[in-house]
């Protein structure tokens, strides 16, 4: 139960953003409400909630700010694609909002605002995410790069000790005799079959990894490309 | 009743009830909620939406010490007032209409 003061003080809070000369008015009407119930014979308390309920009295004080603007007509914003179709929001205000677009994501202005103004929070958790993920895929890049390198170097490696091995094994063979030379033939062969057999399957291994990482990067840069 | 309808119809009940003398809020409420419900607080918006449309003008005579608001219809406020009895006469036909008994043509 309230009383006439607290009354008029609440109507002042609730219609806190209606301008002076409105809000003049609005608590003179209550005011003059109130004192007509108690001439009539209303203690002050009942005289107040003769008045309205306070759901009523506020939905009253949100249309009366309501009235002075009428319903907008939604407008059609021009299409400038003939794909997609338009949407629109109206402002609680006057003129309908614009739409913004990005990559097929319809956002009404006020959350592009919103996304704008906090900003400076979600901007750092995704540009270190992003930080992150660059570096992650960066070094697999990398790990992925030196391991196939690596691995062409052992095979040259090899290729290598085999035909040295086959080049010594004949040497041997007019020097150290029949066993010696064999030996290194057969060591510097199997060398030279593994190098083989290590290229062969290294070298699709390695077209496919060049082409993966081409297509990562591509993948990137097409994300960002609006 | 549709609140639309409502709407529309407290309008025109208040010019109804300010026609043939001027009157203030309270003894409005008291005439009005005769025939519909209406609340001190209901009746602030419509007065103001018919001081906007021009339908009526107000002014404050002193009472008891304190200043208390008479409203008084102008001639746009008795075009509405005409303009919605003339609208009603169709309804009303059409009320007849949906209502009748089938006396005639048993």
């Amino acid at each position: 139960m309230m009383n006439k003061q607290q009354f008029l003080a609440a109507v002042r809070l609730n219609a806190a953003s209606v301008p002076p000369e409105e809000l003049t008015a609005l608590l003179d009407y209550y005011t003059e409400m109130i004192d007509e119930a108690m001439d009539e014979g209303c203690t002050e308390e009942e005289a107040v909630a003769r008045v309205g309920s306070w759901d009523e009295i506020r939905e009253q004080i949100h249309t009366f700010r309501a009235e002075p603007n009428p319903v907008p007509i939604i407008q059609p914003q021009p299409s400038f694609h003939n794909t997609q179709s338009e949407t629109n929001t109206a402002a609680p205000a006057s003129e309908p909002a614009k739409v913004k677009r990005w990559k097929n994501i319809s956002l009404p202005t006020w959350a592009v605002v919103l996304l704008i103004l906090t900003s400076p929070v979600w901007g750092t958790v995704v540009l270190t995410l992003l930080i992150v993920l660059f570096a992650v895929v960066f070094s697999l890049v990398v790990i992925g790069g030196a391991l196939v390198i690596s691995l062409f170097a052992v095979v040259i490696a090899l290729a290598a000790v085999g035909v040295v091995g086959i080049g010594a094994g004949v040497v041997l063979l007019a020097t150290s005799g029949i066993a010696p030379f064999l030996l290194t033939l057969g060591g510097g062969l199997v060398c030279v079959g593994l190098a083989i057999l290590g290229g062969l399957l290294l070298a699709p291994f390695a077209v496919f990894f060049v082409s993966t990482v081409k297509l990562v990067f591509r993948g990137i840069a097409g994300f960002f490309r609006t | 009743m549709d609140i639309q309808l409502k709407r529309g119809l407290l309008d025109i009940c208040v010019l109804a009830a300010i026609k043939n003398k001027d009157s203030y809020g309270y003894a409005i409420v008291r005439e009005i909620s005769r025939f519909v419900a209406i609340s001190e607080s209901t009746l602030y918006p419509i007065l103001r939406r018919l001081e906007a449309a021009d339908c009526l003008t107000v002014y404050s005579v002193e009472h008891n010490g304190r200043l208390r608001k008479y409203y008084h219809i102008t001639d746009a406020g008795r075009a509405r007032l005409d303009a919605f009895a003339e609208e009603w006469k169709e309804i009303m036909a059409i009320y007849h209409f949906v209502t009748q008994e089938a006396t005639d043509d048993e």
